[in-house]
């Protein structure tokens, strides 16, 4: 089924996804343009045209999806299972434990990792 | 023929006639006023550039500084910049005819100009290098672009840094340097033989006076430069100067933030952006003393 997700500044409709930060929700089309520096992130929104800056903690996500696609290919179901252990282990939970929030969130960084280094 | 060379009579027929040409470089702009008092200034601070009066040269913009009509003209003189017909600002004081041309045409640049990307920036060439200084109002960028260009820097701007967005090149946009309050006599210490117009006193932004555009600067505004680095100044009282990497992020925020119309130009703007940070060396500055500051700033891009 065709959902639709908006449409860009061109009226091009979007594949977007959603990419919280700071709790600010961020729209992103299939296709973002994002930079990755040594001490950050930024991604640029095609909706408003605006960019953000994504937390640190992205950064250390980000370098860790970096690390297994790099050594172990672009498998979304493998590396979203990577993700969920790693920031499991960092709060201290059970993986099961995680909420559908923020697997939803790991979803997206899963995305953005494959966008930039798949 | 330059400004500064004919009569300052030819001057005033041509901005109440055809009106005065002027080419900035990165953009032409054609002014034309009523105004008596600002002949004798404007062909001070613009001396260098060509003298060109021809009503069929294509320009960018046309500006034109007119006094305000009706009552209060005789009550409170006043006058209205002009660009293209409209009117961004309303009555104006009138006896600071040309510190608000100046702001009028820096209006125009600021918003007309979006085929490039349009940063708040000072900016010079030192040895063929470009230096991009980037910071708030009051950050220091004008004395820093001014101080450069009077010991052998090339001018290219001190309030705009034009980024061509094909080639992320600096354009010149060579306009006379905005000196504020203190800075103006900081300037004339710094060098007597530096050519200042007339100081308005008690503007919005303090006293305001406009350092002449060196002559290599008018000659090189057609000669665009590659940036290798950017500075974000900031001038603290008594402090040791001081230069300091800034993070990449860090300045990829605080150039987007200091561009005009990064919202406008969208993934062209942060495409550009992104280049600047990644080509060029990326520096706070905190400085007390110009003469600390100046060959800071040239052993930078050394």
């Amino acid at each position: 089924m065709e959902v639709d997700r908006g449409h860009d500044r061109a009226g091009v409709p979007l594949r977007h996804w959603r990419l919280s930060t700071r709790g600010i929700p961020l729209r992103l089309d299939g296709d973002p343009r994002v930079v990755v520096f040594p001490d950050g992130v930024i991604v640029f929104d095609p909706v408003d045209w605006s960019y953000r800056t994504l937390a640190p903690d992205g950064l250390e996500l980000l370098g860790l999806l970096r690390e297994h696609i790099v050594s172990e290919g672009a498998d979304r179901e493998r590396l979203f299972g990577v993700v969920l252990e790693a920031v499991a282990e960092a709060d201290g939970l059970r993986v099961d434990e995680l909420d559908s929030g923020a697997r939803a969130q790991l979803v997206q960084w899963v995305e953005l990792a494959l966008h930039v280094y798949g | 023929m330059r400004i500064g060379t004919v009569s300052s009579g030819t001057i005033r027929q041509a901005l109440n006639g055809p009106g005065l040409v002027i080419d900035l470089g990165a953009m032409v702009i054609r002014i034309r006023s009523t105004m008596p008092g600002l002949t004798e200034p404007l062909q001070r601070v613009y001396r260098h550039f060509p003298f060109v009066s021809d009503p069929e040269a294509f320009v960018d913009v046309d500006a034109r500084l007119t006094r305000s009509p009706g009552l209060l003209r005789r009550m409170r003189p006043s006058l209205r910049f002009l660009a293209d017909g409209l009117d961004p600002f309303g009555a104006l004081p009138a006896e600071m005819d040309l510190a608000q041309l100046e702001w009028g045409i820096n209006w125009c640049f600021a918003t007309m100009t979006n085929r490039h990307l349009m940063l708040h920036a000072g900016t010079v060439e030192i040895g063929g290098s470009g230096l991009l200084l980037i910071g708030v109002p009051g950050a220091g960028k004008s004395t820093l672009s001014a101080a450069l260009a009077l010991r052998g820097a090339r001018l290219l701007s001190d309030e705009f840094g034009v980024v061509r967005v094909a080639d992320r090149a600096l354009l010149p946009l060579p306009k006379p340097v905005a000196l504020k309050n203190e800075s103006i006599e900081v300037i004339g210490d710094w060098s007597p033989d530096a050519i200042i117009g007339p100081t308005y006193r008690k503007t919005h932004k303090g006293d305001v006076a406009h350092l002449a555009v060196p002559r290599d600067a008018v000659d090189a505004r057609r000669s665009p430069v590659q940036p290798r680095a950017i500075v974000f100044p900031r001038w603290e009282a008594d402090a040791e100067t001081r230069i300091e990497p800034v993070g990449l992020t860090e300045a990829f925020s605080l150039i987007a933030f200091n561009s005009f119309n990064f919202d406008v130009l969208g993934p062209d703007a942060f495409d550009a952006v992104r280049d600047l940070v990644e080509s060029c060396r990326c520096v706070r500055l905190r400085y007390s003393r110009l003469a600390e500051a100046v060959p800071a700033l040239n052993h930078l891009v050394a």
